[in-house]
């Protein structure tokens, strides 16, 4: 029961992402996200890739959010209707509590496919897949030129001009 | 835009195209197509009016959400055969989804829809490259599915895009979405060649690719926008009436100049596969291509409009490019080969 219960904790997230008008509240949807996000995958065994995906998104995109809506900050932020979404998380988590007797189902749990593999993965990414690595890099640098392009017609107020109408 | 910027973003493009083209990994080709579509993006938006930015959006959504549909198929593929190389035999439902994705990339019938916009809210020199460079990568991948096995999936919507380019373009009087729907029907008869003849279909894209690369850039220069400022261009620039007329009768196919072996190449192996009626119905609709092109030849060269009694001594010229330029190399040697060039194309058939 303890993977349901951290999944509807993920849905209260994403929906907290897409529901809320002003952006602060969708970050606090991915910071909400997360937290379950890696729970679940090292619940189910693995230890490198949650660790990664909670590095990304907390010191990476998280970090990165506060500087870029420190820039445009909007006066009275705003969730649309916070209590669909509280209710939405009440009737879900009164199923899953309603189906399950023991806090932790030893006998049913699964050992799943992605224990032990940073054993394997990262370290051949890094080995015989390097190509992959700096070609990944380069798309990076990529995106970063091409973000940097773009944004740099907001101070004509192009892009904002477009998504006002 | 400084130049080493646009420099570096067209050498990604280029290479996000062979990587493509050059590798058997889903996962690479997914990299590959992502690339040349985020080096494109900085590019289209070029001088940044809302126009130009609401196209570049469109794009790229059009195009990243096909990539991530790529994606899909790829892991589904992987799931199932357990192998991330394109060489081997591909699943039924994963195929159905790569073609789809694919058929969105290069603007097949029935998701069509974003190309006539797209390429209409765009200066020609970007227009030319999404209508010409951009197709060829998920062309080369089109072709290579055409070829695994016999599916209905890409013959119908290519029928499907011949008859929608040639209704399409009827009503348009904007000379870049006449293009666009264009650029539409002569995808549906590259990927119906590419069912019966691989080799066949390669020659297709190159002489469409040249073709397409003159016309654009004749337009560029004469910087015509509408049907109405046609009229006007032999009194800017004299050759160009001859440029226009002949390139235009080239896409449509006749005879002795170069499109013509664009069709004819095409109902050869159609015809030899027995596929008559249908190839019928793609005749059908590239005559409605040829009225428009037949429309745009007859407003530049063949109608006399009113004019300045001695029209030879006319003040008003088109901007003087170089001829060093790049721009007059390219569109020179396109539209010299788009005209001139089919005894260079008759040794192609060696290899079909």
């Amino acid at each position: 029961m303890v993977v349901y219960v951290t999944l509807i904790v993920m849905l209260f997230g994403s929906t907290l992402v897409f529901y809320s008008l002003s952006p602060y509240y969708s970050a606090l949807g991915l910071v909400v996200f997360s937290v379950p996000g890696s729970f679940v995958l090292s619940f189910l065994g693995s230890s490198f890739v949650p660790i990664v995906l909670f590095l990304v998104y907390i010191g990476g995109m998280l970090v990165v959010f506060p500087y870029s809506s420190a820039i445009s900050p909007e006066r009275f932020p705003s969730v649309n209707n916070l209590g669909e979404v509280v209710g939405l998380v009440f009737l879900f988590s009164s199923w899953v509590f309603m189906s399950f007797d023991n806090f932790q189902d030893l006998k049913n749990i699964f050992h799943c496919f992605v224990s032990g593999e940073s054993l394997v993965g990262s370290n051949t990414f890094y080995n015989s897949g390097g190509v992959l690595v700096i070609l990944g890099v380069f798309v990076l640098l990529v995106a970063l030129v091409g973000a940097l392009i773009i944004s740099r017609g907001i101070e004509s107020t192009i892009i904002r001009a477009i998504w006002l109408w | 835009m400084r130049q080493i910027v646009s420099t570096f973003l067209f050498v990604t493009v280029v290479s996000g195209t062979i990587i493509v083209v050059s590798s058997e990994n889903w996962f690479i080709i997914w990299v590959g197509l992502e690339l040349s579509t985020l080096a494109l993006v900085p590019i289209l938006c070029s001088g940044f009016s809302p126009r130009n930015v609401e196209a570049d959006n469109k794009y790229f959504l059009v195009q990243a959400s096909s990539a991530a549909l790529l994606l899909n198929g790829a892991l589904g593929q992987a799931w199932l055969t357990g192998s991330w190389s394109i060489l081997d035999p591909v699943n039924e439902v994963t195929s159905i989804c790569l073609s789809i994705a694919l058929a969105f990339k290069i603007g097949l019938a029935p998701v069509h829809f974003w190309f006539p916009d797209v390429l209409q809210g765009l200066p020609f020199f970007q227009g030319l490259i999404i209508a010409t460079w951009q197709k060829i990568a998920p062309l080369i991948l089109m072709f290579y599915f055409s070829q695994l096995g016999f599916s209905y999936l890409l013959i119908t919507p290519s029928l499907i895009s011949v008859l929608i380019g040639g209704w399409g373009g009827l009503n348009q009087t904007q000379v870049r979405k006449i293009l666009a729907f264009s650029s539409i029907g002569n995808m549906g008869w590259l990927v119906i060649t590419s069912a019966y003849s691989f080799n066949a279909a390669i020659i297709m894209l190159v002489i469409y690719l040249i073709i397409n690369t003159s016309l654009f850039l004749l337009f560029d220069h004469l910087k015509v926008s509408t049907l109405g400022h046609l009229n006007t261009i032999s009194q800017l620039s004299p050759i160009s009436v001859a440029l226009v007329l002949l390139v235009m009768l080239s896409l449509g196919g006749l005879p002795p100049l170069t499109g013509f072996i664009l069709k004819f190449t095409s109902l050869y192996f159609l015809v030899a596969n027995n596929f008559i009626i249908l190839s019928s119905i793609m005749i059908i609709g590239n005559l409605q291509d040829y009225f428009f092109y037949l429309r745009i030849s007859f407003n530049t060269s063949l109608f006399l409009f009113p004019q300045h009694i001695i029209s030879s001594a006319s003040w008003r010229n088109s901007t003087i490019i170089s001829p060093l330029a790049p721009k007059a190399w390219l569109s020179s040697v396109s539209t010299v080969l788009s005209t001139l060039a089919i005894p260079l194309t008759l040794p192609l058939y060696i290899i079909t």
